[in-house]
């Protein structure tokens, strides 16, 4: 009686243990994701007009959302996302803000256990002068 | 004393439900290399996310072509040796897209894969590839970086 008990328990454990460690890529997926946007978005983003004519570098708000969703689409995250990509822009810094659902594989076959996760990072890039 | 012939006639002494065991043993050991695969599955994709990600970086900012290739097939192979795996057995995808040159403002999408076996066994290694778990990671080469020849043209 005990032994099947055991055996159901260990084979559980383990799936939980994969679909955490799912969980986890995908922490490390979405980390990677807004820290490569933000680089893209931090130099991609100047507005070239201002700059040229001695502003300085500002950047344009436009430019910055574009160059975000275009890393994001080169990753194929823009369809998983939780919502549209939170981005802040503060002098030369830029700062994104995203959540993505993460699915599981094995919780999914155990009643009352959630079929996803959603994991949120948080990434910003400051362009400096040398 | 019962004679041996005679004891092993007949149902007596057997136990109910012994049939059932075989079929507990086939689970457990189904389940197991069930898991053990899916985790095999989990170390490989933290082996090619890290060497893709360390492959683009590197890749651009390197200062030409020739050196962005060569530095991040080398930081890819070193990536994925650090966490235990066969370096020669990863391959490194580099796609620009639209097809332009390596150059400012190039969009760089890296794709490191590696091929999983369908048996993974301890001490003794795995047997197959089943399916290949691919990571991408994707930047662009600095419009605005010193070093680059050629206009930034965003």
């Amino acid at each position: 009686m005990l032994m099947p008990a055991a055996v159901l328990i260990v084979l559980v454990l383990a799936a939980l243990t994969v679909d955490l460690s799912l969980v986890h890529l995908g922490r490390r997926e979405v980390v990677a994701a807004t820290e490569a946007a933000a680089n893209d978005a931090v130099t991609a983003g100047l507005s070239e007009a201002t700059f040229r004519a001695g502003g300085g570098y500002k950047l344009d708000p436009t430019r910055v959302d574009r160059a975000v969703r275009a890393a994001l689409d080169a990753r194929g995250l823009l369809d998983r996302l939780e919502d549209a990509p939170h981005v802040t822009i503060t002098g030369t810094t830029v700062a994104i803000r995203l959540a993505l659902r993460v699915d599981y594989v094995f919780a999914r076959a155990l009643p009352g256990f959630d079929h996803s996760a959603v994991v949120a990072a948080q990434g910003s890039a400051t362009a400096v002068t040398r | 004393m019962t004679p041996v012939s005679s004891r092993l006639r007949g149902d007596r002494g057997t136990v109910g439900g012994i049939e059932a065991l075989p079929f507990g043993v086939l689970v457990f050991v189904v389940g197991s290399l069930l898991t053990a695969n899916a985790w095999a599955v989990v170390d490989v994709k933290l082996a090619v996310t890290s060497a893709s990600r360390e492959a683009v970086r590197r890749y651009v900012e390197a200062s030409d072509h020739d050196r962005a290739v060569n530095e991040a097939t080398v930081v890819a192979r070193d990536a994925i040796r650090s966490h235990g795996r066969d370096p020669d057995r990863a391959h490194l995808r580099i796609d620009h897209a639209g097809g332009r040159p390596w150059g400012r403002c190039t969009r760089v999408t890296m794709t490191v894969s590696y091929p999983v076996p369908a048996l993974s066994l301890p001490w003794i290694g795995g047997y197959g590839d089943a399916f290949e778990v691919r990571a991408d990671h994707s930047e662009i080469v600095d419009p605005f970086r010193a070093g680059l020849p050629g206009a930034s043209r965003c």
